[in-house]
């Protein structure tokens, strides 16, 4: 079974009181790794920033113009460190025993994603280099759905992962179609 | 060749129909047929290049024809058993009331030696669990019969006049003149047009003597053209392109009507036991079935035209079998009606969805604040559009008096709210025993009818401007229907709304 850690993540803004969800552990470093991919794209724009700073400003003005790009992309990396913790911190997963998965998700544009445990297809723990280095999976829920048919749910310790596949697995065989 | 040995008795193993090697081989072909014209004529008056491909069209029409002969069948124990392929044989067993839709497709070669293409289709999407091409027709209304036999068995929420020895019963078919009004009102038009279009520009390197005579016609009017452009007679010219414009929409809307007269001709919709049947065209005659449980949604839709013409549109999502490749989508169940008048589509929605009255549910209205986050929407937009206008304006010195400009932005904001105000009088939803029904639109009327026992998930969504207003969205997916779009996709529901909504879908999908 999943280890249950409801006082650790309590439940944000879209909240409505559940009885019997199972908040699913998630590892801080799934916080490290959204910093870093935040991070690298920061640095990209930063990068386009600073280059279209130098090709755009007058020549007399290009030094003040590159600064002021400079300060640009600081702020641009703040921002994206801090929009990094927030995605961490509205990212939880629960599971209703017997029912199926909440997951919510965004920042600015929230998403609350319920699914049916009768509706999953198949399940899979997937693990990327990072992840394994740190003991991290994901797992990845099929549904037939036409639309939106895959949800993956990062940063679970891998053996929370395998867990839950199990959790959810046996009610494949009652799955109805 | 050796038998496995048959574990179910009293079933013998069917062939294909005898005239099945014509048709596969010229399905392999139809694949290759055009690169080898082009090769062909692009090396023109080579013997050793023709015999080559000649060789080459004759080796894939023969594995063709193996294909067709090495493909048996056999129904037995409630499974169908399909033995296929030649060098990598393969053997499939298919679980009969797994098959949840089939479909035929008969195109003029098919109906003049009396088959029929079959394919078959299980709810997992995909590629069919089994296609035959092609079969007698009365080996296929056998295949048709055994599988509505066997598929009734599971007891469901279809309607209870469902018994296995069900006559057929007509619940809809369409007049030459409803094609006619179809025609007038989808507007195909242009379908065709594309169509003839890459047609011509295909066939212009093998036919370059056909084009010059087409350019030869049209050169006299190029030259009446060129000519009055060179006297400006203006006045003649635009009513000239008026004119030629009038008769090209024209044109687009009789291209429309032939199209649906093709497509549509002779449709029939049916009912067997829990089973639904459309059949319709002229040339190639599609006929798809499903089951009365599988279906996922229903759309009623009502543009304009469809309201003045007093009739509306019917479509349907079918679970199973992935629509992506054009080809199969339309031998599928798509529409219980392309045009009905209101009163048929009622009584064919109350076929599916039993008691289902529209104008009598209980509807609920979204958000109050509906009508005004539309508006707001619209005026960021109209606000940005008039800006821009006036700068440009002023910049042109004012080449057109500002306050015309600033009275058209008004009028304009008028209209906005007008529309704003109407979306949300209409927008609606409401509850009918097991199934969920969510109104909207202002041109087009929409009713799209769900059963939440149905859905696969269902979400939350809240943006920014959601949250300032109180405001949520719900989604659900389905099995089925347009790869694009939603299920059911319904904003602008009060955030206590959009958790009843929820729940209640929820319930019936978790439990389920």
């Amino acid at each position: 079974m999943a280890a249950p850690s409801e006082s650790e993540h309590p439940g944000n803004a879209l909240a409505t009181p559940a009885n019997g969800a199972l908040i699913q552990p998630k590892l801080p470093k799934l916080r490290q790794l959204w910093r870093l991919s935040a991070l690298a794209q920061g640095t990209l724009l930063g990068v386009g920033l600073m280059l279209a700073a130098y090709l755009a400003a007058p020549s007399a003005w290009r030094a003040s113009w590159l600064l002021l790009a400079l300060l640009a992309w600081g702020g641009l990396l703040i921002a994206a460190w801090r929009y990094a913790d927030q995605r961490f911190a509205a990212y939880e997963a629960a599971l209703f025993g017997g029912e199926g998965l909440r997951v919510r998700r965004g920042v600015w544009w929230r998403k609350e994603v319920w699914l049916p445990i009768a509706r999953l297809q198949h399940l899979d723990v997937s693990q990327g280099p990072l992840d394994r280095r740190w003991g991290m999976a994901s797992l990845v829920l099929h549904t037939a759905g036409r639309h939106d048919h895959s949800l993956t749910l990062p940063g679970l310790p891998l053996d929370a992962a395998q867990a839950l596949r199990a959790t959810l697995m046996p009610r494949r065989q009652g799955a109805h179609d | 060749m050796t038998e496995p040995p048959a574990s179910d008795i009293g079933q013998s193993e069917h062939r294909l129909h005898p005239w099945s090697w014509l048709f596969s081989a010229s399905h392999q072909l139809k694949d290759l047929l055009l690169p080898l014209l082009a090769f062909v004529f692009l090396k023109r008056g080579d013997p050793d290049w023709l015999l080559l491909g000649a060789l080459g069209a004759a080796l894939t029409a023969l594995w063709g024809v193996l294909r067709a002969r090495c493909y048996r069948y056999r129904i037995g124990q409630g499974e169908l058993l399909v033995r296929a392929g030649i060098l990598d044989r393969t053997v499939r067993h298919v679980a009969l009331e797994r098959i949840q839709n089939v479909s035929q497709r008969r195109g003029p070669l098919h109906r003049l030696l009396g088959v029929t293409e079959l394919r078959l289709e299980s709810a997992s999407g995909g590629k069919p669990e089994a296609l035959m091409r092609v079969l007698g027709l009365a080996a296929a209304a056998e295949l048709e019969d055994l599988l509505r036999g066997t598929s009734l068995a599971p007891g469901s929420s279809g309607p209870s006049q469902a018994a296995p020895a069900a006559p057929a019963q007509v619940l809809h078919r369409l007049s030459l003149g409803e094609l006619m009004r179809h025609g007038l009102i989808s507007n195909r038009g242009t379908l065709v047009l594309a169509a003839g279009i890459g047609l011509l520009a295909q066939s212009w390197e093998f036919l370059p003597r056909g084009h010059r005579a087409i350019g030869a016609l049209l050169e006299p009017a190029r030259q009446w053209f060129a000519r009055e452009l060179a006297l400006q007679h203006w006045a003649l010219l635009l009513v000239t392109v008026l004119a030629a414009m009038t008769v090209a929409l024209l044109a687009l809307r009789v291209f429309s009507i032939a199209y649906a007269v093709f497509r549509y001709h002779g449709f029939r919709l049916e009912l067997l036991g829990e089973r639904l049947h459309a059949e319709h065209g002229l040339l190639t005659t599609v006929r798809a079935g499903a089951r009365l449980p599988r279906l996922q949604r229903l759309v009623l839709e009502q543009t304009l035209l469809h309201r003045l013409l007093r009739r509306c549109r019917l479509e349907v999502d079918v679970a199973g079998g992935a629509s992506n490749a054009t080809a199969h989508a339309e031998a599928r169940l798509a529409e219980l009606a392309p045009i009905a008048t209101p009163e048929q589509a009622h009584a064919l929605l109350r076929v599916c969805v039993p008691g289902l009255d529209l104008s009598t549910l209980p509807w609920q209205r979204l958000h109050p604040g509906t009508a005004a986050r539309r508006m707001r929407g619209a005026a960021r937009g109209l606000l940005a559009v008039t800006l821009l206008a006036l700068s440009l304006d002023m910049l042109l010195n004012w080449w057109m008096p500002w306050p015309v400009l600033v009275g058209g932005a008004l009028l304009w904001a008028w209209g906005a709210w007008a529309h704003a105000r109407a979306w949300a009088r209409f927008a609606g939803y409401a509850v009918h025993a097991d199934w969920l029904v969510y109104r909207s639109g202002i041109w087009t009327r929409r009713w799209v009818i769900v059963m939440p026992e149905r859905l696969q998930s269902v979400s939350l969504l809240e943006s920014p401007f959601d949250r300032r207003a109180g405001m949520q969205r719900l989604r659900a997916e389905a099995q089925g229907g347009a790869q694009s779009g939603h299920a059911l996709d319904i904003g602008y529901l009060s955030t206590q709304q959009a958790r009843q909504l929820r729940d209640l879908v929820w319930a019936r999908i978790a439990h389920a």
